[in-house]
């Protein structure tokens, strides 16, 4: 048993040192292995540079009609922006929530609650394009919609499209204020991840 | 001595191959925030079969004025005069909006008056909103002496509710004279017996 590590032993070092066996007797070989990597990355073009997130807003305006309740046919949209990856098919996340107004209702004959649906694009290789969507939900924490894409996400620029249409609220008068949080109010906020796969 | 030597040497060798593995597992994630905002005007809007609209009309018929003595009739100048109301429908959208009322005395249409006759006709114009509270504001405002408008603010949002706002005419009142015969308020050919009312979202 002995013997055969030993057999064995001397073979690995036989194999290993091959090549320094080729040399002549006296000299000096040496190996030197280049290798590298590139991590998976998604990454935001913004001009000459880049970073790590985007931000936009879309400003639906006045929301109500002149009978006090929601206005139809609201839409928006933001971007395009750009982004990169490097990777075949990223992830995508996908949240929005709801837009809640500054006042809060007097009573159940008024709201100050709108819903949407929110929408990502992504514009991918060979001019393909994915559309997702998230309803938004009246919570800080709402539920992402989460998908892989079918193709590698394209290098044009411009690939990226976030927009709001589907604009909801109760069958009530809209208290009048100021809606979403960048504008004094509540929610409104659309929250994307794009992730390398 | 030997065997250790090679087996140190296979366990470098492994290291060099699983390092670049690890390097390569780190990824950069890009994140998105669009933020979407909106705003509501204050807006107050009379709906009419359900169509808004900025102001809205009725009258107010009280009929004959006189009784049968001539006078002023006493079903008149109570606090309560039936059938004396139109009701409205009206949105605001605002905390406590904003409210004016005022009304013109009532004129006969008579060319002249007779001494122990009058055409004049005070009464009490009454506004009364329904709050979103389920309370009643109430504003008055009477005409003898044309004073300034009657004015002031809901304590709560109006109501969402039909018919949330209610005019009404009470407490007529002449300076006891016989009523000369003729057509009482500009809608009935005389003058005045306009009930101006403004609602304001605030």
């Amino acid at each position: 048993m002995k013997n055969l590590k030993t057999l064995l032993g001397t073979a690995m070092i036989i194999a290993l040192c091959a090549p320094a066996m080729a040399a002549p007797v006296g000299a000096v070989t040496g190996e030197v292995d280049v290798i590298g990597h590139v991590n998976g990355l998604c990454s935001v073009i913004v001009g000459e540079g880049t970073a790590s997130s985007f931000q936009g807003s879309i400003d639906l305006g006045n929301l109500a009609g002149a009978n006090g309740k929601l206005l139809s046919g609201l839409t928006g949209a933001a971007g395009p922006f750009t982004v990169i990856c490097n990777s075949g098919a990223p992830h995508i996340s996908l949240a929005a929530s709801s837009l809640v107004g500054s006042v809060a209702p007097a009573d159940a004959s008024y709201t100050n609650v709108v819903n949407y649906r929110a929408s990502l694009g992504l514009g991918e290789v060979s001019s393909n394009n994915e559309t997702f969507y998230a309803n938004s939900q009246n919570s800080a924490t709402p539920t992402a919609t989460t998908a892989t894409l079918a193709h590698a996400l394209s290098g044009n620029t411009g690939n990226i499209t976030v927009g709001v249409d589907t604009v909801t609220a109760a069958n009530a008068i809209l208290t009048a204020g100021t809606y979403g949080a960048t504008n004094g109010g509540v929610g409104g906020t659309i929250t994307i991840t794009i992730s390398p796969s | 001595m030997k065997r250790n030597t090679t087996y140190g040497l296979l366990a470098a060798s492994f290291l060099t191959v699983l390092a670049p593995v690890a390097q390569a597992a780190t990824v950069t994630n890009v994140t998105g925030e669009v933020d979407v905002k909106g705003h509501v005007t204050g807006i107050c809007a009379v709906l009419i079969d359900g169509q808004p609209g900025n102001s809205f009309q009725g009258t107010i018929d009280l009929g004959e004025l006189a009784g049968a003595d001539g006078k002023l009739a006493a079903g008149l100048t109570g606090s309560t005069i039936s059938g004396a109301s139109k009701s409205f429908t009206v949105v605001c959208n605002s905390a406590t909006p904003g409210v004016s009322l005022s009304a013109t005395t009532m004129l006969g249409d008579a060319a002249s008056v007779l001494t122990g006759y009058t055409k004049t006709v005070n009464y009490t114009a009454k506004l009364d909103l329904g709050q979103a509270d389920g309370t009643t504001k109430t504003f008055t405002y009477v005409t003898a002496g044309n004073p300034a408008a009657t004015t002031g603010h809901l304590s709560a949002p109006l109501s969402g509710n039909t018919n949330n706002v209610t005019v009404s005419v009470n407490t007529l009142a002449t300076n006891g004279s016989l009523l000369t015969a003729g057509n009482y308020g500009q809608a009935g050919g005389g003058t005045g017996g306009v009930i101006s009312i403004t609602i304001t979202p605030v």
